[in-house]
């Protein structure tokens, strides 16, 4: 009677440690960035609950930040050890995560996926992630700088059709003429101390056929004839252009897009919504970042990857969470941006934006910024050979000489000690 | 015995904010001068001794920051002396609506510093600035000037909106000082004959020495350090030519991820300060016990 009470005890153990160790549930952290949108937390909250269905065992626990603290947060919480198992990171600092070695390769884990495959998202968001031939990210949301915003309205007082909008450098020029006076220009530059400006001037290098940096990533090619001469266009827009343009940032342009000030402007798909709020009368229209004659009109990419960390104790559950979240169906309702699927970046813009055919050919054709650890830095010194260049205090040939001279001393001792 | 048992007393009162100070000033402070010495980034921790602050000392960078920093400090630490006592001069007379007018004057001090910054930026806007709306009303100018994208301009006018930002704060302490002048003073200074002016020179600045020397020493040390204006308005810019040590200091390390020339910044910053105070207040104590 005994024996039999003590078997059973031990069998009911059995069973219990037997059941513990069959659902095993796990915690993934994950961070991602604060949403403003009511709708779009929604969709966040119901995808979440479908991945919960799918995977009863992974536990997701979601912490966001607004974009300016977002990356402050993230570097202490890597630094000291304790990362996130997923987040998402903005392109340009890929490549650093990864040779800080904070976040490891997917290129296992996406050979193995039957739905991560690199056609299907847009290829210059998937080589954004890609540091010495390892893929380091998943593309998750994108945006290309830059478009062409335009007002008609202003297009029809300068006499101009507004149906017809510029398509090549010298037609965007001459238009932006024919618009400006003493309180109405062309378009408006801008500079001031954010990575914008750096996607306009790379994309007039890009659309001119050139490149800031060579094909490996350690010469800087800014002193050749088409990034020279993407910048000397640059300068030419100056004088339809109000001045101050080197305090100003994209903010302040759109400011002066929105207040009926500058017939042209050059900003990112996701503008749309603040023109409808901000100036919901304006007659507007949408076309291709404009092409030298000879060239192709191509944008520079900005967007968020996803990224596991090094010191994630869940990184197969962190994968299957990837896998989730940049699947076509859930990517499509859970992105602010655009998505970076393919199919879901053409449902969302159709649902979402207007003019989506010229949105998406920008997009499809549109190209990272360099790949380099330190890219804060050359972007600093691109930054400012750009203002030398704007403010005259430099030639275009001289300043871009001296910003090469730079760039390479930036790499050579980055590479030196690496 | 008894004496023994107050200093331990003593010592476990201060305890809770020593420790608080050690954890949060001297130990990152101890760190950002190891630190100083390492080339230290995200992607790299190399040691580099003395090695680093040679390169420091080439770099031209860090002396446009010295005389930026000078620059910035000294004009608006000047002007928002004499604005100061100026104004707390005028309000210390009685007249219908000081009260009113002592509220006004001290608003720009109580505004965030980052929203005095945005407001002067639109301010200084060329194009949708009221600035350059009045002046070529005035017909002072007749095109928009750029006052914050002329590497020549763009310190200045931010030093112009730090001194209109900051002088209340002076005109309060000097408000304070001179109602404690002992009025006895000026009356014995009337009997003899003194006017307004020697009154002022020999009473008035005399009796509120410490009081100034308190007040430059605060202005001085805040105006060095001071942040967020600079940052607001120019970030440093156009092409780095406005960037005083703080907002270079952060730039480096919190854009750039720069730590080690971060902190070889900071502690030229932190050492200039340093003597600077110690210079000040050692001199400033000498000449009061001689008086």
């Amino acid at each position: 009677m005994k024996k039999q009470f003590l078997l059973g005890v031990v069998l009911l153990l059995v069973i219990c440690l037997l059941g513990v160790a069959s659902a095993q549930e796990v915690t993934l952290k994950v961070w991602l960035m604060k949403q403003a949108e009511v709708e779009l937390i929604k969709a966040q909250e119901e995808a979440l609950a479908e991945f919960q269905k799918l995977y009863p065992d992974i536990n997701v626990e979601f912490t966001v930040f607004p974009y300016n603290e977002y990356r402050d947060k993230l570097l202490i919480a890597a630094a000291a050890g304790n990362p996130p198992d997923v987040s998402v990171i903005d392109q340009i600092w890929n490549p650093e995560f990864a040779a800080a070695g904070f976040v490891i390769p997917l290129d296992d884990y996406v050979t193995q996926s039957p739905n991560v495959k690199k056609e299907n998202y847009f290829s210059g968001a998937w080589e954004s992630a890609v540091f010495q031939e390892k893929l380091y990210g998943i593309p998750f949301d994108v945006g290309v700088w830059a478009l062409n915003y335009y007002n008609k309205d202003i297009f029809r007082n300068a006499g101009l059709d507004p149906e017809k909008p510029p398509v090549t450098w010298d037609e965007f020029y001459e238009m932006g003429s024919k618009m400006t006076s003493e309180q109405q220009w062309g378009t408006a530059l801008y500079v001031g101390s954010g990575d914008a400006v750096q996607c306009i001037v790379d994309a007039l290098i890009f659309s001119n056929g050139g490149s800031v940096l060579n094909q490996d990533f350690r010469k800087c090619t800014l002193d050749q004839p088409p990034a020279i001469e993407a910048l000397k266009y640059f300068k030419k827009l100056q004088s339809i252009n109000p001045s101050g343009e080197v305090a100003r940032t994209e903010e302040d342009s759109f400011q002066l897009f929105t207040a009926g000030k500058i017939g042209m402007f050059w900003y990112g798909e996701w503008g749309q919504d603040t023109i409808n709020a901000r100036a919901p009368e304006m007659d507007w229209a949408l076309a291709n970042f404009p092409r030298p004659a000879e060239g192709k009109s191509i944008g520079t990419f900005g967007g968020w990857n996803m990224v596991i960390y090094q010191q994630a104790t869940q990184k197969d559950a962190a994968w299957k969470f990837i896998e989730f979240w940049t699947s076509k169906e859930i990517n499509e309702k859970v992105s602010s941006l655009t998505p970076a699927n393919i199919e879901a970046a053409q449902a969302f813009l159709n649902q979402k934006r207007k003019f989506p055919e010229v949105v998406f050919q920008q997009l499809s054709t549109a190209l990272y910024r360099p790949i380099f650890p330190r890219y804060p830095d050359l972007a600093e010194i691109q930054r400012n050979a750009t203002t030398n260049i704007l403010l005259d205090q430099k030639s275009v040939e001289e300043a871009l000489k001296d910003a090469t001279k730079e760039i390479d001393a930036l790499l050579d001792e980055y590479y030196a000690n690496h | 015995m008894h004496n023994k048992k107050e200093w331990a007393s003593g010592y476990l009162f201060i305890l809770p904010s020593l420790i608080l100070l050690i954890i949060l000033v001297f130990y990152p402070l101890f760190m950002t001068f190891i630190y100083s010495f390492y080339d230290m980034s995200l992607v790299s921790n190399r040691y580099l001794g003395w090695e680093a602050y040679q390169k420091l000392f080439q770099n031209p960078k860090l002396y446009l920051i010295f005389k930026n920093s000078l620059t910035w400090t000294i004009l608006v630490v000047f002007f928002q002396c004499l604005l100061g006592l100026g104004s707390a001069l005028i309000l210390q007379q009685t007249f219908v609506g000081n009260a009113f007018l002592r509220g006004l004057v001290i608003l720009p001090w109580v505004m965030p510093g980052v929203i005095a910054g945005m407001a002067w930026r639109l301010i200084y806007d060329p194009h949708l600035g009221l600035l350059n709306h009045y002046l070529q009303i005035l017909g002072i100018v007749d095109r928009p000037l750029t006052w914050l994208s002329s590497p020549n301009m763009a310190l200045y006018a931010v030093i112009f909106t730090a001194i209109w930002k900051g002088f209340p704060f002076s005109t309060i302490m000097y408000l304070a000082g001179l109602q404690g002048v002992p009025s006895e003073l000026y009356e014995a200074a009337e009997i003899d004959g003194a006017n307004e002016v020697k009154q002022f020179f020999h009473i008035t600045i005399p009796s509120m020495k410490p009081i100034i020397t308190v007040t430059l020493l605060l202005t001085f040390i805040w105006t060095f350090n001071y942040f967020e204006l600079v940052y607001v308005m120019t970030g440093g810019g156009p092409a780095e030519s406005s960037h005083i040590f703080p907002t270079y200091i952060y730039d480096l390390a919190f854009k750039r991820f720069r730590f080690g020339d971060a902190s070889r910044f900071a502690v030229v910053d932190f050492l200039f300060l340093l003597i600077f105070s110690l210079f000040y207040v050692r001199t400033t104590f000498k000449s009061e016990e001689n008086l």
